[in-house]
């Protein structure tokens, strides 16, 4: 036998106490303990939802062993159509233990972006960043924070930027361009969205797509498409791109980039040239008799002729100071008088005022934008122009959809809504069944009833949003402290150097995220949020969407030492002494939500929700929801108003054709950068989220600039080379994928990578930040034109 | 050398308590001692193997130049090597879990995890703070050696030989399994080189534990 091993200690048995080692460093007590007697079941089943930010909110039977999610399962839904779930859903039980994790309290020790971090306290991160509120609050007020948050966080601060009076972004800028025209018309306050929900698809017989990639961005909706399609709808789908979607549809129109506006410019004047419009429904429920002074442009008023309102008018239509010319009278007449039959064209002499109506301007306007033009303009060859017209006029009822991410993130996404809108109004497919305009996805419009509030003392108010976010980067605003909840740096803003100087400016930036995404490293404080399957409540939120009610159970305690986004709120409220505002736990929120006399909400409380699996269907009318059906308008005339005052001065109160703000080859940049940088959202991410989830990454492994052969190879690439992507304001570097699915001349990255996934850079050190003046008068303020955007691409 | 296998169980405890405490949070208050010279000098183990000796090698000449620096600044250094190597933000450079090592999917709360949560129960102990964080974590492991060599320590009872045996089989199929990867990612990454001995020194500590253990069996 050998020499003992014994011989290598060296000195006695506590020799590690005799070198001054305190004793807690020689125990286990900090770590291990007695086993807990009553610790949990074995298994345990949880009901919750996926956080709703892709529109699916797809409700979760979670099974739980020995303290792991395990497995996700559909959960039963009463209205079994929706009893569905993604890959996304399913790779949360590797995506929660993601090594990617955020595990504590962090401070940053280098620059800005450098990523060097120290772990520190709770106590430590919340007393740092309350006793810089509470400097700044003081100092300069409470608009001098500025809280934005991702629309993937299910709870973010909904009780401080009130209690502090800061501003909240709220996302401005985004999935508003085309709302911005649709809306001027009807009225409407819904970021575009449809108002006919789409189980309504099936009564529709064409239905036009523009930019909406429903198949891969809502696949829990897929169902309706195919539903519609097998009812024997015609599905017509307008992209730049060999979309799934497309690939499913009856017909694929290969639209230009960026001219979405041009084609239904052309629509209008082909309804308009061959009398496919509604003449009874525009007479009755639009602005279309309404009259326009040739002076002034603006629409004839009462005040106009000096004259008061009539009582009579006043008492039966308090929204007619609107005036027409009445066929009966041979006189004008309030557009709502009872017996007054506008006439829906002509010139007319008003107390020497020279008056036209709003369809003579439009019809007269439509000479510029005939479908030759268009061709020149889209690209469409002229007879699809012109089928797709008499098809959506004649083959009614048909749906007009606008992608939230297509035809929406460009300079003149407003021209390209109020176009729709009009197209819709000649067609009469506003308030119809089978009809709808807008953005179709999510059921943004849906049966929802009016929930209760968490009520904070009236002395408390949020302070007013100087200016879009994206503002604050180049002009003077108050703010000073910027608190991101999710991964708003990265995703609110396009040209992220920019961006970058601006927090650079700031005196302090926290993030609070569960993983570990891109504007983590510009942050000074980086708090550990759990994700929504994590709780220390029994309860973390509700939704309502598609006819039912939601509840967001707790399914697993937070990991490491993240917390809630509610508990983290309460804390931060704690150190700033605003605590005793806030409900005590998610219970009393929840509860409070629920308190409502709305009859949909009977029966549904927080103790039924959790007998029924977590989910309760809406005492509400079973059939698709449909607004407008009684065609009354929040707008000023209670119709649809075709005429959009607003726009007199940028000579848009009809639409008139603009092209893309950067994206065209009119462009002084394209020369230098003559490639349309396009984004396009996959059935694999919902906007950043996701981009870390390991399952999903099997199939999605790392980003690609995706191009045309023809591109490519007049830029010496080959498949898979490393390339570098730039313009002006920045660049990015990844490797290129070769596609015949785009059109050249456009090159497409799937966005929501985060930088450490990218060879270098980030895809918003290119995108386009440039707010269009215009859109400063419009409902929403400037859309950030993400896909209105120009660069190079050459081998890196 | 001692001869009282009494005191090498409490010296064992000891040990792997204070190096699991060295590596589950970052090196502060009463581990500081851990950054001095001295310390290692006078480690009461010798150089019986090959990493034992790199470790306490790489572990002198580390804290040789940390003594140079001051004790915060000593401490900042260790910690911000501490950070990006287990804690993140992002995938730590070296994952401090086994799972993430062992298993197809390199999935953190693995089978792994659950071995060894399964291994305390059997002691009648768990971890505080359960299931938010696992139990593979190179410090819980280390403190379960620790745990179960506390047990040893007590008057010899009959369960004493299979306590060993369960000891060698989880050094073997835990500790050792993935130690070696982990010492080289500590190493790679490390711009100190503190964890990278430190893991070193775990490493040889284990195969020298391990055939401790033996020679007790054998004895």
């Amino acid at each position: 036998m050998n020499a003992s091993v014994r011989q290598y200690i060296k000195i006695g048995i506590d020799s590690l106490g005799t070198f001054g080692v305190s004793v807690d460093i020689l125990s286990t007590k900090k770590w291990l303990r007695t086993m807990d007697t009553h610790s949990d079941s074995p298994e345990k089943i949880a009901y919750t939802y996926h956080p709703p930010d892709c529109g699916g909110c797809c409700s979760h039977k979670c099974t739980v062993r020995e303290g792991r999610l395990v497995m996700i399962e559909p959960n039963e839904w009463a209205d079994n159509r929706y009893s569905l779930i993604c890959l996304k859903g399913l790779s949360e039980v590797e995506h929660v233990y993601s090594p990617d994790r955020l595990q504590t309290p962090l401070k940053r020790v280098g620059k800005r972006g450098e990523g060097e971090f120290l772990p520190i306290s709770w106590d430590e991160a919340m007393t740092t960043i309350a006793d810089t509120l509470k400097r700044l609050k003081n100092v300069y007020g409470g608009q001098s924070i500025l809280f934005n948050s991702s629309f993937g966080v299910d709870h973010a601060m909904e009780f401080l930027p009130t209690l502090l009076g800061a501003q909240v972004g709220g996302g401005s800028g985004i999935d508003i361009g085309c709302a911005n025209g649709l809306e001027e018309t009807t009225g409407d306050a819904n970021y575009g969205a449809m108002y006919n929900e789409i189980t309504d698809w099936v009564n529709a017989k064409t239905i036009i797509l523009i930019g909406v990639n429903i198949l891969e961005t809502t696949m829990t909706d897929a169902q309706f498409f195919f539903e519609a399609k097998d009812a024997g709808a015609k599905i017509i789908s307008v992209d730049p791109a060999y979309s799934t979607t497309v690939a499913k549809s009856d017909e694929w129109i290969r639209i230009k980039p960026g001219t979405d506006g041009a084609l239904l410019l052309a629509m209008i004047s082909l309804v308009l040239e061959n009398n496919w419009y509604q003449e009874d429904y525009l007479r009755e429920n639009s602005s279309a008799p309404f009259l326009v002074r040739l002076d002034r442009r603006t629409l004839l008023r009462f005040a106009d002729l000096g004259d008061e309102m009539p009582t009579e008018t006043t008492e039966e239509a308090p929204k007619s100071e609107f005036l027409v010319w009445d066929k009966g009278s041979n006189s004008v007449q309030p557009h709502r008088k009872m017996g007054v039959l506008p006439q829906l064209e002509g010139e007319f002499e008003v107390q020497g005022i020279k008056v036209k109506t709003v369809f003579t301007l439009l019809k007269e306007n439509q000479r510029l934008y005939s479908p030759s033009w268009a061709t020149r303009i889209t690209e469409i060859p002229e007879q699809s122009i012109r089928d797709l017209a008499e098809h959506y006029a004649t083959e009614g009822p048909g749906v007009l959809g606008l992608g939230w991410g297509g035809p929406d993130k460009w300079g003149n996404a407003d021209i390209t809504g109020h176009a729709a809108a009009i197209l819709a109004s000649l067609t009469g497919n506003i308030g119809r069944k089978g009809g709808g305009v807008g953005c179709p996805l999510r059921h943004y419009v849906t049966w929802k009833p009016i929930l209760g509030v968490w009520k904070l003392p009236s002395e408390f108010k949020k302070a007013k949003l100087e200016m879009p976010p994206t503002d604050m980067r180049y002009k003077p605003n108050s703010v000073r402290a910027l608190i991101n909840h999710g991964n708003s740096i990265q995703q609110h803003f396009a040209n992220l150097p920019k961006t970058i100087k601006w927090l650079n400016q700031l005196e302090l930036v926290v993030t609070i995220a569960p993983y570990d995404n891109t504007s983590v490293e510009y942050s000074d404080i980086v708090l550990p949020a759990c994700t929504s399957y994590e709780s220390e409540y029994e309860f973390n939120n509700l939704q309502i969407t598609r006819g039912h009610v939601l509840l967001q159970q707790k399914v697993l305690d937070p990991l490491y030492q993240s917390k809630s986004d509610f508990r983290i709120e309460k804390e931060l409220a704690a150190k700033l002494g605003l605590e005793q505002y806030l409900p005590r736990s998610r219970e009393e929120y929840l509860k409070a939500l629920l308190d409502s006399p709305d009859p949909m909400l009977k029966g549904i409380t927080l103790e039924t929700l959790q007998d029924h699996q977590g989910i309760m269907q809406l005492n509400a009318p079973q059939e698709p929801y449909i607004g407008h059906l009684d065609q009354v308008y929040d707008t000023l005339s209670g119709k649809l108003e075709l005429y959009q005052e607003k726009m007199i001065e940028f000579n848009q109160a009809l639409p008139n054709y603009e092209g893309p703000s950067e994206a065209t080859a009119k462009s002084a940049l394209a020369k230098k950068y003559p490639l349309q940088f396009s984004q396009a959202h996959t059935k694999n991410r919902v906007h950043s989220q996701f981009a870390n989830s390991r399952w999903i990454n099997e199939l999605d492994p790392e980003p690609k600039l995706e191009m045309n052969p023809q591109d490519a190879r007049s830029r010496g690439l080959r498949e898979d080379d490393l390339v570098k992507v730039f313009n002006d304001r920045g660049s990015y570097k990844v490797r290129c994928k070769f596609t015949e699915s785009l059109r050249p001349g456009v090159v497409r990255q799937y966005p929501g990578w985060w930088s450490k996934h990218m060879v270098d850079g980030n895809i918003q050190n290119v995108t386009n930040d440039r707010p269009h003046p215009r859109h400063y008068q419009r409902r929403y303020g400037p859309v950030i034109p993400y896909n209105d955007t120009l660069v190079e691409v050459k081998k890196a | 050398m001692t001869d009282s296998w009494q005191e090498v169980w409490r010296l064992r405890a000891k040990l792997y308590s204070f190096l699991g405490n060295c590596l589950l949070e970052p090196i502060q208050g009463s581990s500081v001692v851990a950054l001095s010279a001295k310390f290692w000098e006078e480690f009461p183990l010798g150089p019986g193997n090959e990493h034992l000796q790199n470790g306490l090698e790489q572990l002198r000449q580390c804290t040789t130049k940390l003594d140079t620096l001051g004790e915060e600044e000593a401490i900042h250094q260790v910690m911000l090597e501490y950070t990006p190597l287990f804690l993140g933000p992002g995938r730590p450079q070296a994952p401090p879990w086994e799972s993430v090592y062992r298993t197809s999917q390199n999935m953190l709360f693995g089978a792994p995890t659950f071995e060894v949560r399964e291994a305390l129960s059997h002691y009648g102990l768990e971890i505080r703070g359960k299931n938010k964080q696992p139990e593979d974590h190179i410090g819980l492991e280390l403190m379960f050696l620790a745990a179960v060599s506390e047990r040893l320590s007590e008057p010899v009872s009959e369960k004493h030989a299979s306590y060993v045996r369960e000891q060698i089989r989880f050094i073997d199929e835990h500790l050792l399994a993935w130690v070696p990867d982990l010492c080289r990612d500590a190493q790679n990454h490390g711009n100190v080189g503190f964890y990278g001995g430190l893991i070193e020194l775990v490493w040889g500590i284990l195969l020298w534990d391990k055939e401790l253990l033996q020679e007790y069996l054998e004895k």
